[in-house]
């Protein structure tokens, strides 16, 4: 029992089977809990959309049941860890793998434009814009680990 | 109802209508536009918006974001399709974009800037 010995570093855990529907809730919840936990509001909205973003690819591209997000807020290094974790095909890892390494690759805001670029070409349903969104609008830097078929996808905000 | 008789898109969350102003048009963005593919609803009300503009010679649209509180990134995807669709424009075809965007909203200074950066000299924002 340690209910009450993790008090210093403020920690959501949410797991839920993959539904759109969920999203908008649990992007709601971040937004209003965060601007209380966090001294600046802007941040609450920006990890509240990049949340929104993972929790859509997470949705999007499960192969089966299970989506979890984490919140942790590392008080001491004043940064905060967002982890949504799904089951996907090994197809979409790879491209996930590509897409990280691009967009980690160069400059926030070229790469954003370069995705716009391609998005304006593109006739599927896909954006490709949501990771490198995210790493535009919050300068955070993004990572994913694979295990099998589980992805995590980590994005860690610098909040100083 | 506007000159153009194009019907206001009305889902669940999110409404995007279009009214008549005096310069141009107007198409003002209210709620949350976070379904799953944005696609099929905007895509073609968008077009619509922009082949009638182009029949009626308008040169002026306007954008206003200021009361859209969320906006998916496949939602920023329906409007890179429709801004890119004007870039090639011949110079008496070409029409202007006014975008209007809310300071409060954190999003929108960021992400509606970029739209700018696509179109360079097309689109003018403005952030309240
Ligand atoms: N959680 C995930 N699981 C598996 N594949 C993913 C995941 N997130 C992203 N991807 C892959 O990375 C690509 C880029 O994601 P993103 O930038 O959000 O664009 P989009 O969602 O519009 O496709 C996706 O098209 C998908 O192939
Ligand atoms: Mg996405």
């Amino acid at each position: 029992m340690d209910l009450f010995k993790n008090v210093k570093n403020g920690f959501i855990e949410m797991i839920f089977g993959p539904r759109w529907t969920y999203i908008a809730t649990v992007r709601t919840f971040l937004q209003n809990f965060l601007s209380i936990t966090l001294a600046d509001n802007k941040w609450a909205d920006v990890i509240s959309m990049a949340a929104s973003e993972l929790l859509e690819n997470a949705v999007k591209y499960a192969s089966e049941e299970g989506t979890k997000i984490q919140v942790e807020h590392k008080k001491e290094d004043n940064k905060l860890f967002l982890h949504v974790e799904n089951f996907s095909y090994q197809d979409n890892i790879k491209i996930l793998q590509k897409e990280i390494e691009f967009i980690t690759s160069g400059d926030p805001q070229e790469v954003y434009l370069k995705k716009m670029q391609e998005a304006a070409l593109r006739t599927d349903g896909g954006s490709q814009l949501g990771l490198a969104r995210i790493r535009y609008e919050s300068n955070a830097s993004i990572s994913f680990d694979v295990e099998g078929d589980l992805v995590k996808v980590t994005v860690i905000f610098d909040l100083k | 109802m506007n000159k153009f008789g194009i019907e206001n898109v009305i889902t669940e969350k999110a409404t995007v209508e279009l009214a008549d102003i005096a310069n141009g048009i107007k198409v003002t963005f209210t709620g949350d536009i976070d379904v799953q593919n944005p696609e099929p609803i905007f895509v073609p009300f968008f077009e619509q918006i922009h082949n009638k503009v182009i029949q009626n010679s308008v040169k002026y649209v306007e954008l206003d974001f200021s009361k859209l509180t969320f906006l998916n990134s496949s939602g920023i995807k329906t409007l890179i399709k429709w801004i890119t669709k004007v870039t090639p424009l011949p110079a008496d075809q070409k029409y202007r974009f006014k975008i209007v965007a809310n300071s409060e909203i954190t999003w929108q200074e960021t992400s509606l800037k970029m739209l700018a950066m696509l179109a360079p000299g097309l689109i003018e924002i403005s952030i309240k």
